[in-house]
């Protein structure tokens, strides 16, 4: 059984049109997923969706033997499921271990949630390093290390990145590029990522969902994905018929 | 000939370069298209173009005279139209109301006491038929749905009577059969002799509407040509599918 289905999963914003008209997709635990497809295919809203950010219109999510779909942000939370958002969304004013402590606010017990900081630290020295420091004033490759290591902080069984390399200089994005591969393979946490450079994204992923206009069109395997002739059609369009209408 | 030309445009902000050097043309009578991925440019070279962004440098001519850095409705007196969303104040009014307000530059303070005149409401009443929603024209705006916005949009840039219009995002959030209309709307309009320069991430439409595309990645132009030739070009896919 699958950690993640979602089936049949539509969704939107407000009274808008449908972002995802039908989409499905099963996600194996301890595995790293990429969802690739150019803009507006829907891949943010998919992941904000099985995070509960946005409210599905139609379909089932399911999670860890349970349906999770249409459930509160922190009803998902609770259940594993940990989104790490585009824009990081840190506590800017808040120093580094604040932010961490924050991530784990589901941890009643203080022993436990000390356990969780001690490991966060030990996976990111850097972190651990800048403890004191306010989370505005660190790199862009920083505020993400930590955006990483506060979803850390309730032990997902699934985390959700949305384009982790934004904004990012190149050799920074390898190091968190590092770090997400190290997700699944050292703590087997099961990995969900979207990333606007595609090649990268799929070099440390296993497996690949291509979201076309709402739909999944296709998957495969991560690393032979990008020889499928179907993905220049998706990208660059198909040619009209310039005959017709 | 060139209708519109930019020459080594740049623009940063801060210590980005958002455009960065940028040439391309828009022949007379075209519709181009300026493509790419996120974070590419077109939006703020688009600006450039409208002078709501003033270059940091380079050129912009539009019919043989520098435009570089003039007022926006001064552009727009040129003949450049771009469309304009549909805001929470405009939806109230109705669709012909805001068919007409787009006729009046810049200037809230001339809306005072104003009425329609009777040519200018049958020439809005008549582009609203060419688009399709003449009879929504009393409902309020806020009323249309998304693709019929987009209708409006199109024909209220027409009350200006622009020789080049410049389309952000056309078929965003359109339904299929609207968007259908929508096309065909622009290949009508393009074929009375009207030039448009479009952005818009619907490869598809892309691919049928524009006769020639300018592809930009991280401020620049990496190439002009034909949709033919775009659709092979390796490069082309590269800079939408990143570096390894």
């Amino acid at each position: 059984m699958p950690l993640l289905a979602v089936q049949g999963l539509k969704a939107g914003y407000g009274v808008g049109p449908d972002i995802l008209a039908d989409v499905s997709i099963d996600v194996e635990a301890g595995r790293t997923y990429c969802v690739i497809g150019p803009n507006g295919a829907g891949k943010s809203t998919l992941l904000k969706t099985v995070a509960g950010i946005v409210k599905p219109r139609d379909g089932v999510i399911t999670f860890d033997g349970a349906s999770v779909g249409g459930l509160r942000p922190d009803q998902i939370l609770r259940a594993g499921i940990c989104f790490v958002p585009q824009d990081r969304t840190l506590f800017p004013q808040m120093s580094v271990r604040e932010n961490l402590v924050m991530g784990g606010y589901l941890i009643r017990d203080r022993h436990r949630l000390n356990e969780r900081l001690e490991l966060v630290f030990e996976m990111f020295p850097r972190l651990a390093e800048r403890s004191a420091q306010m989370a505005q004033t660190m790199s862009g490759g920083e505020q993400q290390l930590l955006a990483l290591g506060r979803a850390l902080m309730i032990e997902p069984k699934l985390m959700m990145i949305d384009e982790p390399s934004l904004g990012l200089a190149p050799r920074v994005t390898s190091q968190i590029f590092d770090v997400i591969r190290s997700l699944s393979r050292d703590l087997g946490i099961t990995v969900l990522l979207i990333e606007q450079n595609v090649k990268k994204g799929l070099e440390v992923s296993d497996w690949a969902f291509v979201l076309d206009l709402g739909t999944k069109r296709f998957e495969g395997p991560a690393g032979e994905i990008l020889d499928d002739p179907r993905i220049r059609d998706l990208y660059l369009g198909k040619l009209a018929d310039r005959g017709g209408s | 000939m060139a209708l519109l030309e930019l020459r080594e445009v740049t623009k940063a902000y801060g210590g980005i370069v958002a455009v960065d050097g940028a040439s391309f043309e828009v022949a007379d009578g075209s519709i181009t298209a300026l493509i790419g991925p996120n974070g590419a440019g077109k939006t703020t070279a688009f600006d450039t173009i409208t002078g709501i962004v003033e270059p940091d440098s380079g050129s912009i001519t539009f019919d043989g005279e520098e435009i570089t850095g003039l007022m926006p409705h001064v552009v727009s007196k040129r003949g450049i139209g771009r469309t304009f969303q549909i805001t929470r104040e405009l939806g109230d009014m109705t669709v012909l109301e805001n068919m007409v307000v787009s006729t009046i530059p810049n200037d809230l303070r001339s809306l005072r006491g104003k009425r329609m005149r009777p040519e200018e409401s049958e020439r809005a009443m008549d582009l609203l038929g060419f688009v399709g929603i003449d009879r929504l024209a009393d409902e309020p705006a806020k009323r249309l749905s998304y693709g019929q916005r987009k209708l409006l949009e199109l024909a209220s840039v027409l009350m200006r009577d622009p020789r080049l219009i410049l389309l952000d995002e056309p078929a965003g959030g359109v339904n299929p059969a609207l968007l259908e209309r929508i096309m065909d709307r622009i290949e009508e309009i393009n074929r009375s002799g009207i030039t448009f320069l479009i952005v818009e991430h619907n490869m598809d439409v892309i691919m049928r509407l524009s006769h020639s595309i300018v592809v930009m990645a991280h401020g620049q132009v990496i190439v002009q040509e034909t949709p033919e030739s775009v659709r092979e070009d390796q490069r082309v896919l590269d800079a939408y599918l990143g570096a390894v």
